[in-house]
């Protein structure tokens, strides 16, 4: 028992790239590999979903530190270790990408026809890199993963991709890496700063100049930013979700824009908590910026894809809200949206993507109707149309209703926090508006009445997300109570810090006065 | 100096390798002038190869461990390690030559099937590759002006030839003449420089050069003029590295050479470029450092932005790697930069996974053709991921490794580059130079497009020489294990480097 906890996170993190190889093994004719790469795939994703939910049961959830925690040597010339743990903060994302992959290798079940064992062995591969940067707690590991996994992404929006896929791609690719190169540079900073050493863990807490954390926080903020993506920088997006492949949107907006919030959380917070607070009111704008304008946004889009991109940096702003505001309820409630939006925009993508196979159009004024011939289409989109806007009783409810709460204690947050909840409403209209011209009303094409009904893989693939939504809305703690012990422990560390530096500040200013 | 005056044919023994080579170069050169037509390319190959793996092994014994071990009962003296003050033979010459011979061994594989294709299968190029690596090895272990002079051209020469190898083709003469033009200038300035250098100090071994500096020698009447010789000669070396701004020559050489020369132009010199590049720096001049800290920043911030900018708008491959080896030869001097001994390993680390990339990719090219045509256009590869599917593969790892995309080498050695770059305070340089890797991602990344977004109606000539295939994947390996696991590469730059470090700590 010990070895195999000890080992879990590196089985969990490589067992999808044993099966990203064995895509390349596979023998026989185009039509027998495709089919073959298919169930393989689901089978790694599956095993993996089942060990990382074993995880999960035996995850101590009391427990602030890292567990299954594993340290070995890795470049000794570097003194860069293969560390890797998961606290509160980073289990339920590793649990969150395992549950995603395999719904990604169903969707795109029948509607990937082309080079299917290297999709397959692409998802795996991402699958693979994401877990790996959230385990990960050596820098050069985690940076390692980090940048890994463009290369993936960028073939599956590349290849599979729109029309305009190459485009997307490329701008999806750069603007990423040029946001990471620039966090590169701090991280060696860090290293030579924390006397050679890689180990994000010892890094906490260690003594850096506040001018020389305010370059750091700038720097990681380059690749976080990009990453959340936070409004001005989000621009890859749109292109990026639009371009994707229906499974590429769902691992882009459930899982990859959560590595930049996680990377503020392990990062920014922990290690420069004095930048963290000098640029708190900044960020706090931009978050309140990205939320009213990116809904605006959304609502003026027709197609229904970018609608639900720009909705994604919408939801994000306010977890950077939540983030920064730093109390243990609008941290908690940043985590928990940011399993939500997971949850919640993936099932969205995946509607569309549903609708899309059969009309080959995502222009909203083609779509009226659709609930006359698929009811159980419309019931499904009803739920997550819900859950996107908030409604009570699903999940997001619980961590918006958090991070506001939350944040409204915090300084100078008021007034954002009024903001954010001028979000709310406005993401309410722009969903609500989606649902009513897309599924109510009568047909608008004779299109729309030949539609074919949602298969039994269609639907099944919604299920678990289904059971999420209500789950998490009627029985929160679930969740909070594994992030809860990490996220106090987070917070509580995060204002020592402040403290000292405000205290610090002020005996500056006292000697000055004498 | 006392030993200066017992010269005798002992101490030409510290050359062994060296005049092996040599007489391996002239046997051949008669055995192929009168061997039949018939046998005459095979027969050449392989004594070729026999010359070059003997100079190998008598380098490797070289190295003091290999001469304790080799030598136990008549003592380590019985061969030299060094002539002094004018032939050296220690750690970084011993890898910076195993690193040359290796090459040119590789190298060589890859030239039987494209000329055989081009008709211009002729054993003399197998003599002239013979010729420059032994300029380029006379070039490394040089611990004297005139020898590093004399290297550095039976290099060049060798190399003016190979590039106009192909005669009947117009573009490969041009490039030979221009390559001939161009490099007989900066020869030029760097016999100039060298000839101010003497007159200053009338010394022209390095050892002389650092102790005359050291104590003032050559400086006191007219500071300026010992600068000025300097950068004399750092702009004929960096004319051989084509770092910007001195790189004008190489895009046109890259693309009018034949390709498997363009592959061997673009590791062999630079090897013997960069090594002498940072002895002269570190040994003789290191009085110095602070004038030419300032022109190795500007040689690389300028081979960084001109190699990364102009990649981008090329659509000839050849073209384009001369321009990446320009951005590369930037990011390599990064370490140089910053006038400390002990970072130079990394410039060295990089070089060999540079040289590693380089390989792999130009074995990559030489085995495609398209419509029975070698492959010489970005376009050409279109849609080459479903033509040959492992190929794509291989060339995309090659290009990301290139762009420093881990988990490849090529990201490991850059990080040691920047990482070095930041411990000894050019974190603004380091920023302009991840900045800039940017850029020049977007150039291998153009690559990857072509492959696998883009559609081609083409199919490739399917016969791939396996010895293409076997150097391709060999390469493919070694950028993955490195990447993965780069311990070794650094461990060995870093013993290497110290011989450089106690060179500039024993005479500085």
């Amino acid at each position: 028992m010990e070895t195999i906890n000890t080992n879990m996170l590196t089985i969990l993190t490589f067992l999808p790239l044993v099966g990203a190889l064995f895509m390349v093994l596979i023998p026989g004719n185009e039509e027998t590999r495709a089919s073959n790469a298919k169930k393989l795939a689901l089978l790694f994703s599956t095993v993996t979903l089942i060990l990382s939910l074993a995880m999960l049961s035996g995850f101590d959830a009391s427990n602030p530190n890292m567990q299954f925690e594993l340290n070995k040597g890795w470049i000794s010339s570097l003194n860069a270790n293969y560390h890797m743990g998961v606290d509160g903060i980073s289990i339920l994302f590793v649990v969150l990408t395992a549950l995603l992959t395999p719904i990604c290798i169903l969707v795109s079940w029948n509607s990937i026809t082309k080079r299917v064992p290297l999709y397959m062995a692409a998802f795996l591969s991402l699958e693979a890199f994401v877990i790996g940067v959230f385990c990960a707690l050596d820098m050069l590991l985690f940076y390692v993963f980090w940048e890994a996994m463009l290369i993936p992404m960028f073939l599956i929006i590349g290849v599979w991709g729109g029309e305009n896929r190459v485009y997307a791609a490329l701008k999806f690719f750069l603007y990423t890496f040029l946001g990471s190169v620039l966090m590169l540079v701090a991280l060696v900073y860090l290293y030579l700063e924390n006397g050679n050493s890689f180990d994000i863990l010892s890094m906490h807490g260690m003594y850096l100049d506040t001018n020389v954390q305010i370059w750091l926080f700038l720097a990681f903020f380059a690749a976080f930013a990009v990453k959340v993506p936070m409004w001005p920088f989000h621009t890859w997006l749109p292109d990026a979700h639009v371009q994707a492949p229906t499974a590429g949107s769902v691992i882009l907006a459930g899982i990859l824009l959560k590595m930049g919030a996680y990377g503020f959380l392990r990062f920014s917070m922990p290690i420069m908590p004095e930048a963290t607070y000098i640029f708190t009111p900044y960020i706090y704008a931009l978050s309140a910026i990205a939320i009213v304008y990116t809904a605006l946004v959304a609502f003026a889009q027709t197609d229904i894809k970018k609608i639900i991109a720009y909705s994604s940096v919408s939801h994000m702003g306010f977890v950077t809200l939540g983030i920064f505001a730093a109390t243990v309820e609008s941290v908690q409630g940043s985590v928990m949206q940011m399993i939500n939006h997971g949850i919640v925009s993936s099932a969205l993508f995946m509607l569309i993507g549903v609708i899309y196979d059969r009309m080959h159009t995502r222009d909203i004024s083609r779509f009226g109707g659709i609930v006359n011939r698929m009811p159980l289409y419309a019931t499904l989109f009803m739920l997550f149309t819900m859950a996107a806007v908030g409604l009570p009783g699903t999940n997001s409810f619980v961590g918006e209703f958090l991070i506001l709460t939350g944040s409204y204690g915090a300084e100078h947050a008021q007034l954002y926090v009024v903001i954010a909840c001028l979000g709310i409403v406005l993401g309410a209209v722009y969903m609500l508006s989606l649902y009513k011209r897309m599924i109510m009303g009568e047909p608008v094409t004779q299109e729309i009445m030949r539609l074919k009904h949602m298969e039994k893989r269609e639907v099944f693939m919604f299920m678990p997300l289904v059971a999420l939504v209500i789950y998490l809305g009627l029985a929160p703690n679930a969740a909070l109570n594994v992030t809860e012990a990490a996220v106090t422990k987070l917070v509580a560390d995060y204002h020592i810090e402040v403290a000292h530096m405000e205290k610090d500040d002020l005996q500056i200013a006292y000697v000055e006065d004498k | 100096m006392e030993m200066m005056n017992e010269f005798n044919w002992y101490w030409y023994s510290a050359g062994i390798a060296e005049i092996f080579v040599m007489v391996v170069c002239l046997a051949l050169l008669v055995a192929g002038a009168f061997s039949h037509k018939s046998v005459e390319g095979k027969f050449v190959r392989n004594l070729t190869m026999l010359g070059l793996f003997g100079a190998l092994v008598m380098v490797i014994g070289h190295i003091p461990e290999v001469r304790e071990f080799a030598f136990p009962v008549v003592g380590t003296d019985i061969i030299p390690q060094a002539v002094s003050s004018l032939f050296v033979n220690d750690k970084l010459t011993v890898f910076l030559k195993v690193f040359i011979i290796v090459s040119a061994m590789l190298c060589l594989f890859l030239v039987d099937d494209y000329m055989t294709r081009k008709k211009t299968r002729k054993y003399e190029y197998d003599i002239l590759i013979l010729l420059s690596v032994l300029g380029a090895m006379i070039m490394v272990s040089a611990a004297d002006m005139l020898m590093m002079y004399i290297g550095l051209e039976l290099m060049s020469f060798s190399l003016y030839i190979l590039t106009a190898f192909h005669r009947k083709e117009a573009k490969s003469s041009e490039a030979g003449l221009k390559y001939f033009i161009l490099g007989s200038l900066a020869s030029g300035l760097l016999l100039f420089g060298m000839s101010y250098v003497y007159g200053l100090t009338g010394e022209t071994s390095f050892d002389g050069l650092q102790q005359a500096f050291a104590s003032g020698k050559g400086i006191g009447d007219a500071p300026m003029m010992a600068t000025f010789a300097m950068v004399l000669m750092l702009t004929g070396m960096a004319f051989k590295m084509s770092a910007a701004p001195f790189h004008m020559w190489t895009p046109d050489v890259y693309e009018g050479a034949p390709t498997p020369v363009t592959a061997y132009m673009s590791i062999v010199p630079k090897i013997a470029a960069i090594g002498i590049f940072v002895r002269v720096l570190f040994e003789p001049f290191m009085y110095f450092a602070d004038q030419w800290q300032q022109i190795v920043i500007v040689l690389s911030i300028l081979s960084m932005a001109v190699g990364s900018f102009m990649a981008i708008v090329q659509n000839n491959l050849k073209r384009l790697l001369a321009y990446s080896s320009i951005a590369n030869i930037g990011f390599m001097l990064i370490p140089v930069a910053t006038a400390s001994a002990t970072a130079v390993d990394k410039t060295l680390s990089y070089l060999l996974v540079y040289g590693i990339m380089t390989l792999g990719i130009f074995a990559i090219l030489l085995s495609l053709r398209l419509r029975e045509k070698f492959v010489e256009n970005i376009d050409d590869l279109k849609g080459l991921s479903k033509s040959s599917p492992a190929i794509a593969a291989a060339l995309a790892i090659l290009m990301f490794s290139l762009a420093g995309v881990p988990p490849f080498a090529g990201f490991m050695v850059k990080l040691e580059a920047f990482r070095v770059g930041v411990e000894l305070g050019l974190t603004w340089l380091v920023t302009i130079g991840v900045v800039l890797s940017v850029v020049s991602a977007y150039y291998c990344l153009r690559i990857v497009k072509v492959m696998y977004f883009d559609d081609g109606k083409d199919v490739y000539s399917p016969e791939v020489p396996s010895e293409l295939r076997l150097v391709a994947w060999a390469m493919v390996v070694l950028v993955i294990g490195f990447g993965i696991l780069p311990d070794s590469i650094f461990e060995v730059t870093e013993t290497v480097q110290h011989s450089l470090m106690d060179a500039t700590a024993f005479n500085g």
